[in-house]
């Protein structure tokens, strides 16, 4: 925690993020857009500077599973049972497949 | 200085029809609030071929967003202030600090205070909302120097801290919130809490009365049980059928006139009605609410085709004017420009609001809706949204505020980062 914490200092943050664009592609592009709403309390890419978790590159079965279980009320949340609850099955998962993708993008 | 060579530089590339740099579509965002920086980021990241100017006149912006932890006494205006840097060295977007005059959507040009004009191929204005001061008896634009609304963050909220400061225990603090709709629904009483937090430790023999428009307010359930739990009486709430509704603004006497007589202030902080920033009204982009209507699924004005406006001057359905929601807003309208400018059907997406509001540094509460397209309206996604539960016990209080922090985090590192 207090190492990944350190890493995530701002200046690291900008230079990881600026400037790798983020692709429209098709193949990706809807879970891209229902992303954008989840990066104002996330961080750009999911990568939160600050105490909300990070999402970016977190595995597609980890993601779907939190989901799920906050849209049903079967995890504890503050608030993200009041938010999973305005997605479907199928928007959830094309929301963890582009988060679980992002790591990916970047080896290459 | 720096916005004079920009301006030349794009006047220089719409002269030279060379393929390659007339191939270049232009982007004009107009004001880098919440709504613009993050509309300008975004657009630039999901297409490195767009050229992008965003005018703003600022150096620094400063968040209305914690600006109410300022007034409470715990975070300095320092801690809330962010330059436009970034967005032109990592993200190549033309900073222009000039203000826009207008737009003139047929010639599609932006033409700004100081007579020089360019053109764009489409525009994002985000300018945020202006103060009325045409509205009731007594308030004008020469007294805020005296009764100070602090609803744009900066040397606002800074005169109206000094005032808190400089009051006399058990004085009275009036805080008249405006009428719907107005920026921030929350803000008004987020702020009674932040500021009896510092009333109640340096003058703990004061009281503050809100005289309200309205005859509710958002969270409204959650406010008055959490200000008796950490603030006894200190704070009452007055709706506008029992008192509240203001007649007139006397800045001599510093009071104010209701309908059920004259209310006198040792602070009077009065938020006055508002209506979309300035360059709207001037653009003929405004109705005869004041506000902006715009089509919500691209938020491209209904008045001015290649004009989008989004944040607080749009009217954009159940959403409420918030900072989040401008951001929102702000990459759903990226996402339409590029596809508009590229020929193709705009896609569209869902949206998305959240407001936290601190009653006390280690307390919060929240607010939060998910919003999608039905026909051609925003509405609420049916089964989301909601307020923090009210029986929750402090732990949960203070678990919001670490998030409520960690949202302004993320989202100011989402605009400036
Ligand atoms: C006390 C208070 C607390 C708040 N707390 C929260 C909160 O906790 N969470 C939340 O989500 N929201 C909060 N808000 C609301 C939030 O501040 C606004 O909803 C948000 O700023 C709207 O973004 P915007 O882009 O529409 O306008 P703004 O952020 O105001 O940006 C407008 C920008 O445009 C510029 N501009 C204006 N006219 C021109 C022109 N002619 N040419 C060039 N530039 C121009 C301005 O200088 C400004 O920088 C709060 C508001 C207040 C007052
Ligand atoms: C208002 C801010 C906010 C928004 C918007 C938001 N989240 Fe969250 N998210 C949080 C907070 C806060 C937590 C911590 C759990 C809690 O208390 O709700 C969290 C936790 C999570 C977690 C669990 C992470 C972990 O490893 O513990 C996932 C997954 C998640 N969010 C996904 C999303 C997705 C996907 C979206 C967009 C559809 C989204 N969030 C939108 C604030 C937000």
């Amino acid at each position: 925690m207090r190492i990944k914490s350190l890493l995530c200092t701002l200046a690291i943050l900008t230079a990881i993020i600026a400037g790798v664009p983020m692709s429209l592609h098709p193949a990706g592009k809807e879970g891209l857009l229902l992303s954008l709403s989840c990066t104002s309390c996330h961080g750009t890419y999911g990568l939160s500077p600050g105490a909300i978790p990070t999402l970016y590159g977190k595995s597609r079965k980890y993601l779907i599973k939190t989901l799920i279980e906050f849209r049903n009320g079967d995890r504890d949340s503050t608030i993200m049972e009041r938010i999973a609850k305005g997605y479907t099955e199928n928007d959830i998962r094309l929301i963890a497949n582009y988060f679980s993708s992002l790591t990916k993008k970047k080896k290459k | 200085m720096g916005a004079f060579s920009a301006v030349s530089a794009l006047e220089a590339v719409a002269g030279y029809p060379t393929p390659l740099l007339a191939a270049k579509q232009q982007v004009v965002v107009i004001g880098g609030g919440f709504g613009g920086a993050t509309a300008a980021k975004y657009l630039r990241l999901m297409d490195s071929n767009l050229q992008v100017t965003l005018v703003e006149p600022k150096r620094y912006y400063y968040t209305c967003p914690f600006s109410n932890l300022v007034l409470g006494g715990y975070k300095d205006l320092s801690e809330i202030r962010y330059g436009y840097d970034n967005l032109s060295r990592y993200y190549g977007i033309h900073v222009i600090q000039a203000t826009a005059a207008r737009l003139n959507a047929s010639s599609k040009k932006v033409i700004l205070t100081d007579g020089k004009s360019f053109s764009y191929n489409r525009a994002i204005v985000s300018p945020g909302v202006d103060m009325r001061f045409d509205k009731m008896e007594g308030y004008n634009y020469g007294i805020v120097n005296k009764i100070p609304h602090a609803w744009k963050a900066g040397r606002s909220t800074l005169l109206l801290k000094k005032q808190l400061v400089e009051m006399r225990d058990g004085g009275t603090v009036l805080i008249c919130p405006p009428d719907q709709p107005y920026r921030c629904p929350p803000g008004p009483y987020e702020r009674a809490g932040l500021i009896a937090h510092f009333l109640k430790q340096h003058k703990p023999r004061s009281k503050i009365l809100i005289l309200d428009a309205k005859e509710q307010f958002a969270k409204q359930a959650l406010f008055t049980s959490g200000w008796e739990q950490l603030y006894g009486h200190m704070i009452e709430w007055f709706p506008g059928s029992a008192g509240g509704k203001i007649l007139r603004v006397d800045a001599g006497e510093m009071a104010v006139e209701t309908e059920f007589g004259i209310e006198e202030g040792d602070v009077i902080n009065f938020i006055p009605d508002q209506w979309a920033g300035q360059i709207a009204h001037e653009s003929g982009l405004v109705d005869e609410s004041g506000w902006c209507p715009v089509d919500q699924r691209t938020f491209e004005s209904t008045i001015h085709p290649g004009i989008h406006i989004i944040g607080d001057a749009a009217i954009a359905g159940a959403m409420p004017k918030s900072g989040l929601s401008a951001s929102s807003q702000a990459k759903f309208t990226a996402v339409a420009v590029i596809d508009m400018l590229n020929n193709k059907n705009p896609e569209t997406t869902s949206l998305a609001n959240t407001c936290y509001s601190f009653l006390a540094p280690e307390y919060a509460i929240s607010v939060a809706s998910v919003y999608h397209l039905s026909g051609s309206k925003i509405v609420k996604a049916e089964g989301s949204g909601g307020v923090s539960p009210i029986n929750a016990n402090l732990s949960v209080r203070r678990a919001e505020a670490i998030y409520a922090q960690g949202w302004y985090d993320s989202i100011t590192q989402d605009m400036f980062g």
